[in-house]
């Protein structure tokens, strides 16, 4: 996959499967370049970041013509956890990003599938464990889960009597009851995954340092908008794209981030979240949405061994970093008809996603790095050229 | 009674950066052992470019500082909310085991200035050396003389931001008095531990000294390793101009001809982290910049500190952790 990253006043194309640079300065890259100079990233926090993405689009969809295209907006999410935000607010915000979205898809003709990751909650406080041997691990992805890694004797009955802590996942379990997966995933799942009650915020090694003030909650059902038909569960909607596409539809993936069901202003119905003790959330969730997938088929699990050191040289060091896997399978990669997509949360675009053209901002510890246009050669080229 | 950690050398009871006491008659933390963040690194993301390559660090910080950066980019913790900030109860020996858990080479003291909660960091410090870890921090390197000696008792290594060679620009862009104890500092260093120097690079406020700090540099060790940090400033500066990338890349290759170990970094696709011969110009240590700060390395062509071209010996402290034969999720530590 190449990548053009603008940092405002340079760029540079890289390989992203090695994140070295590359010298490349062929006719097609030049669009692709003035692409990434015409849309700095203004950031998560108002509504610039929403226009972004919708101004990003059509400049997109005018250059590229996609018949699937992917859209995320993450202001909403960004808004409410690093900041106090009002529920009109929220609603303002959501109602500019649905007509950003019904306006967009009626004037270039697809049809529009929208999910909302759902709502957050207020932060009630922090689970921490200090009694732990074994290594606590959260992600800045998911702050109501943690895995703990490196686990002694004792630590199961310490886990036990923490009164906020939802499920507590056995890795052996875990294994017994998905035979057949992925040895790396199993590798990566950590000795005991944990899964808060609303509201509570798990702190260990590499854990969020940023006062929050909402978080993700145990989303059970999500808020859909479909005009291709409701699945039965979240895992169902990529079937049901793949489906329309079939039938010649141009179809339209949009993500809101952050969203609960009160803030959905569109006809709605709540499609089932949930994989037993699991609701997807986080890059999981992405990837269901566009590979079809249960969560113990993606990429890595919900909480993913940071400290684990990975083999050199590295692969997808930008994309993956704790990892080196980006998701090969999605409806972008496989789509008989052009794919493209364009998302503010960051590197999970080009590593779920994984369409023929992408767009997102280049967000780093929540740093902005500038953007990122990734192409896949192979379909741009072929797609272009019909 | 005068605190002696920092040069502010503040009369107590009142401190600069509001975390001591007198108790006693001893300046004493007043909140011991709390950090606000661990989390995991490599010497590269440090950075670190000349020593431990490759191995994993674990990163530990505090809160507050006693510089007032306009630009600071950990404003959050370091200057803006203090006392409001989640703070981990972390004994010495806890820091410790995390850290060979989490098959870390060392420990590296970040994100705040390590000064602040220095009695603390030199608890961690000391564990950790029993425990046969290697020890260092970032620090601003406004620290006294007796604290220097306090930290090379346990330290391995340092990395000292040097902001700038001029007064002026301490006193109006950093909240320090004067560069003089910084520059004292490094010099003072230099000859006892492994040392690398960070400068933050603010467009059009002190990007024209770059080529006097590599001439001050190089005077004191011609293979001073020299981060230049692409700054994108934050809290007061926020609205500054970025570094343009081109103008400040030309300085840097004329810098190398200096101090052959100057770096420009913070931006992705930079060519200007590699390592390379001072000698015959092959690229020794290939590195990319993938994330907000510092780099990772991505291949090693040294043998041992030589250049397998020339011969020629290039600063370099500890050993190459390879993991280039492990499958990626061995977890387990060079």
């Amino acid at each position: 996959m190449l990548g053009i990253i603008d940092v405002r006043e340079w760029q540079a194309v890289i390989d992203l499967a090695t994140a070295q640079p590359v010298k490349r300065d062929e006719e097609f890259l030049q669009p692709l370049k003035k692409l990434a100079e015409r849309f700095p990233y203004p950031g998560d926090r108002d509504n610039a970041g929403s226009k972004w993405t919708i101004e990003a689009a059509e400049a997109v969809v005018n250059h590229y013509h996609p018949g699937w295209l992917f859209l995320g907006f993450t202001q909403p999410f960004f808004s409410s956890t690093y900041g106090q935000c009002t529920i009109e607010t929220r609603k303002n915000t959501a109602k500019i990003i649905f007509d950003y979205i019904l306006g967009f898809a009626k004037k270039h003709s697809f049809y529009s599938l929208i999910v909302s990751t759902g709502g957050l909650v207020p932060l009630k406080g922090y689970i921490v464990l200090p009694e732990l041997k074994g290594n606590l691990q959260s992600s800045a992805w998911c702050h109501n889960m943690a895995g703990v890694y490196q686990s002694e004797p004792g630590d199961e009955a310490v886990l036990a009597q923490e009164p906020h802590i939802r499920s507590i996942i056995k890795k052996e379990d875990f294994a017994e009851e998905y035979k057949g997966i992925d040895p790396a995933y199993i590798k990566d799942f950590p000795d005991y995954l944990l899964v808060a009650e609303d509201g509570w915020h798990f702190k260990g090694l590499c854990s969020n340092n940023r006062v929050l003030y909402n978080i993700e909650k145990f989303n059970s059902t999500l808020p859909v908008y479909s005009e291709i038909g409701y699945p039965d569960h979240i895992e169902g909607i990529c079937s049901l794209m793949e489906e329309a596409l079939e039938q010649g539809k141009k179809v339209l993936l949009a993500v809101i981030e952050g969203l609960d069901e009160d803030d959905f202003l569109l006809p709605y119905q709540n499609i089932d979240n949930c994989r037993g003790w699991y609701a997807y959330q986080g890059y999981t969730l992405y990837h269901t949405l566009v590979t079809g997938k249960p969560f113990y088929q993606c990429t890595h699990p919900p909480i993913y061994d940071m400290s684990a050191r990975r083999k050199l040289p590295l692969r997808y060091p930008m994309s993956a970093p704790h990892t080196g896997t980006i998701c090969e399978d999605s409806l972008g990669r496989r789509a008989k008809v052009p794919t493209a997509a364009v998302g503010s949360r960051s590197i999970t675009t080009h590593a779920m996603v994984n369409a023929d053209l992408m767009l997102e901002c280049y967000i780093r510890a929540q740093a902005n790095m500038g953007v990122l246009v990734a192409v896949n050669e192979d379909r741009y080229h072929a797609n272009l050229n019909i | 009674m005068r605190c002696n950690y920092c040069e502010w050398r503040c009369k107590m009871p009142a401190s600069v950066c509001h975390m001591y006491e007198e108790r006693d008659g001893t300046i004493t933390e007043i909140y011991p052992n709390q950090w606000t963040t661990y989390y995991l690194t490599h010497a590269e993301g440090i950075p670190l470019f000349h020593g431990w390559p490759n191995h994993q660090f674990l990163q530990i910080g505090a809160f507050n500082c006693n510089a007032s950066c306009a630009y600071c980019i950990n404003s959050r913790v370091a200057i803006e909310p203090g006392r409001k900030t989640f703070c981990f109860q972390l004994e010495p020996d806890r820091v410790v085991k995390i850290a060979q858990k989490a098959n870390c080479m060392g420990i590296h003291f970040s994100v705040n200035e390590v000064t602040v909660n220095l009695p603390s960091a030199l608890a961690v410090a000391r564990e950790a050396k029993r425990k046969g870890l290697v020890v260092g921090c970032s620090s601003n390197g406004y620290f006294t003389q007796e604290a220097a000696d306090m930290m090379l008792e346990y330290f391995d290594f340092f990395n000292i931001s040097l902001k700038s060679l001029s007064d002026d620009y301490y006193r109006e862009h950093v909240g320090l008095k004067s560069v003089t104890p910084v520059m004292r500092n490094i010099e003072y260093l230099a000859s006892r531990t492994h040392l690398e120097v960070t400068t933050t690079v603010v467009q059009t406020v002190n990007d024209h000294e770059i080529t006097a700090i590599a001439e001050y540099l190089a005077g004191i060790d011609p293979q001073m390793p020299w981060h230049i940090f692409r700054l994108l400033p934050e809290y007061k500066m926020k609205d500054m101009i970025h570094p343009d990338i081109k103008e400040i890349s030309e300085k840097v290759k004329e810098c190398r001809k200096i101090l052959p170990n100057t770096y420009f970094s913070n931006y992705i696709g930079t060519q200007l982290i590699n390592t390379l011969c001072p000698s015959c110009g092959q690229v020794l240590i290939e590195r990319i910049c993938a994330q907000s700060c510092g780099a990772l390395l991505s291949a090693y062509n040294m043998k041992g500190n030589v250049c397998p071209n020339c011969g020629t010996e290039v600063k370099m402290t500890g050993s190459f952790c390879d993991t280039s034969l492990t499958d990626g999720r061995e977890g387990e530590v060079c």
